[in-house]
């Protein structure tokens, strides 16, 4: 079902739900992991100078940072990872929605995971009850279904026991329905 | 020993007169975080004032020895400077004085200058001057420093004084034809890409590659290939909507030129005769470029010198994106549904590049009675061929050792914009873009900014016979 997934980490508190599901449903079905982080946005023009996602602060981009950050991934990651062998780690700049679409067609993934929102709740109760901006660029242009996680799932051990498929009759829907379907099938879910 | 009787140092391992020119070059010297070690070598290389003097009496002709010579100094290029007015009124800020006090000392010394002193003339050409030639149009001989400003980066990249970051650029430019590490393949994937993601919205866009014959030659900035990619859905969906017959050249693409901001004079040829290549591969009627100033510049307006094309001309009729634009809405290729027409008060950011040194001032009012409700609108002031740099001009946005300077330089469009009252400024090139960005960013003065394309598919009718079939 799945060989490939995505998972599009923030590398912060909001993706940590979403990284223990997605390396469950690797497990589960012996699927290929990427790890993939944006840590900067380029600015100033044709200079080297990015402003990194999580601190704000302008850098410099070089090989040695772009080493520290997939350490910093890396150890995001370790907890999940100890049980994972067929993972690999991507870390890039640009903006995250962008970077996130072009490298899944790069690698044609069958899921992308996501954490919800990267807005802190404590400023903004409504940052825990709506998808980011990147989730909603990145679901809209796609090629393969979008696994949004918010909040822990405590009792998912990586497989799934039933689906529930919302319609709205738009054109989307086919596709949406056609991935359910094949998931209940190939699974023998409710 | 040198001309000066100085014992000859070695040149740098990075920084030294040697032109980037491949690959692995360009990772060792981006691999020196902000140019630290290339700007400590650059404390210690010599000059060859042979080469110098020499290159100078091959390049140095009538028309600037004229100007060096007949500058009255009179003072009237003094407040046509934003960095002579940002700066308190600083007399060594007066542009005349900024080029007699580099290019013509160097001239009157007969190119015997020394590394203090080159370290002088490359902060006055690349951090207190954009080379957006306003002086030009008030020196009341004509005398156009900006020019001359070019003119010296070249004489300074050549002896191996040129900020880490162009240095780079224009090795980009040798390696890549591109200001980025973009290669051609990677230029069609994303045009692909962009094609696919918006197909579901626009039936039957495509991208034409590598069509001859074709009305339109498009071409671009590499950035939008690399961090930008919903440029290129914009300008494809816009030709696509106008019915144009289109095609993007598989190589020859690339319209900016960060070697001409270098004063790399071999890469500046190069690069212009990379993309006149595609010209004459493809015989489009026209060529059309992205919405930036310097590409058009570049490639359009000296392009044709570099590539020794005596008309002054290049291969084919070449538009910047505004003239296409305001031809599509004239002519009614593109037609605005006036209900969506801004109702923000707006401002217009006049690009030195093609509006004060390409005349293209009323071409962008046209565009905006199109777009902005009427009442709406508010010119800076000064405007059209008068307006001021956005600052950021020249090279000056990506350089991080004059960053301080740069963000000063802010200052005179930071308050142009802040009379308009305006919280939209449009802003019909990359460079000035970047610089509102970056008022925004350090200023915080509350406005919006935006290219004109992203606005127009938003504003855009869709003709009936491309509309979504639902």
């Amino acid at each position: 079902m799945f060989d490939k997934i995505l998972f599009a980490t923030c590398a912060r508190d909001a993706c940590d739900a979403a990284a223990r599901m997605a390396f469950d449903i690797a497990q589960r079905y012996n699927a290929h992991i990427y790890v993939f982080h944006v840590f900067g946005v380029p600015t100033h023009g044709y200079s080297q100078v990015v402003i990194d996602l999580i601190t704000g602060d302008e850098l410099i981009l070089n090989e040695n940072y772009v080493d520290f950050v997939k350490e910093e991934i890396s150890d995001y990651c370790n907890q999940v990872l100890k049980n994972t062998k067929d993972y690999s780690f991507e870390v890039t700049i640009g903006f995250p929605h962008r970077e996130i679409l072009r490298f899944a067609r790069r690698i044609d993934p069958d899921l992308i995971v996501m954490g919800g929102s990267t807005g802190d709740p404590d400023i903004s109760f409504y940052k825990k009850t709506m998808t980011g901006s990147t989730y909603q660029r990145v679901a809209r242009a796609a090629r393969c279904p979008v696994l949004v996680v918010s909040r822990p799932a405590a009792s998912f051990g990586g497989h799934f026991s039933n689906v529930v498929f919302a319609a709205d009759f738009s054109i989307a829907d086919d596709a949406a329905f056609a991935f359910a379907f094949r998931l209940v099938q190939e699974q023998e879910l409710d | 020993m040198s001309d000066l009787g100085e014992a000859i140092m070695p040149e740098g391992t990075l920084c030294n007169k040697n032109p980037i020119q491949t690959e692995e070059a360009l990772k060792t010297l981006l691999s020196d975080t902000s140019g630290k070690k290339y700007y400590e070598e650059m404390k210690s290389i010599d000059i060859d004032s042979r080469l110098l003097w020499d290159t100078i009496h091959k390049t140095f002709h009538s028309r600037m020895r004229t100007w060096l010579e007949i500058c009255a100094h009179c003072g009237l290029c003094a407040d046509s400077c934003f960095f002579y007015r940002i700066h308190n009124r600083d007399p060594k800020q007066v542009p005349a004085y900024k080029i007699q006090s580099t290019l013509g000392e160097i001239i009157r010394r007969k190119g015997k200058v020394d590394n203090k002193f080159m370290w002088m003339a490359m902060e006055t050409a690349w951090a207190k001057c954009t080379c957006c030639n306003r002086c030009g149009l008030y020196c009341p001989h004509g005398i156009d420093m900006g020019v001359m400003f070019s003119y010296l980066r070249g004489l300074l990249y050549q002896q191996g004084f040129v900020p880490w970051e162009l240095k780079i650029g224009a090795g980009m430019h040798r390696v890549y034809h591109a200001q980025m590490d973009v290669t051609d393949e990677d230029f069609v994937e994303t045009f692909k890409w962009m094609a696919e993601e918006y197909q579901e919205d626009y039936p039957g866009l495509t991208i034409p590659i590598d069509k001859v014959g074709a009305d339109i030659m498009y071409t671009v900035n590499a950035r939008e290939v690399k961090h930008y990619p919903e440029a290129l859905a914009e300008a494809a969906i816009l030709f696509h909507l106008a019915g144009e017959n289109w095609t993007i050249p598989s190589s020859g693409w690339e319209q900016t030129s960060l070697a001409m901001f270098a004063g790399d004079w071999e890469a500046c040829k190069m690069q212009v005769e990379h993309v006149y290549a595609a010209m004459e591969r493809l015989r489009p009627k026209r060529m059309v470029g992205t919405e930036c100033g310097h590409a058009h510049r570049a490639t359009v307006v000296e392009g044709p010198y570099w590539a020794g094309r005596k008309d002054g001309r290049p291969p084919v009729e070449s538009l910047h994106y505004v003239e296409w634009l305001a031809e599509a809405l004239r002519t009614g290729k593109l037609k605005i549904d006036p209900s969506k027409r801004i109702k923000e008060r707006t401002t217009l950011q006049d690009s030195c590049n093609y509006i004060r040194n390409h005349g293209l001032k009323e071409i962008t009012r046209e565009i905006i009675g199109y777009i902005v409700e009427p009442g709406y609108f508010v010119d800076m002031a000064p405007n059209r061929d008068h307006n001021h740099c956005c600052g950021g001009g020249g090279g000056l946005n990506g350089i991080g050792i004059f960053r301080e300077q740069r963000n000063k330089a802010l200052i005179t469009k930071r308050d142009q914009i802040i009379k308009t009252g305006a919280t939209l400024v449009l802003a019909p090139c990359h460079n000035c873009w970047d610089a509102i960005r970056d008022i925004e960013k350090e200023y915080r003065i509350g406005i919006r900014w935006s290219l004109l394309r992203p606005l127009l598919i938003d504003l855009v009718e869709i003709p009936e016979h491309l509309k979504l079939n639902e």
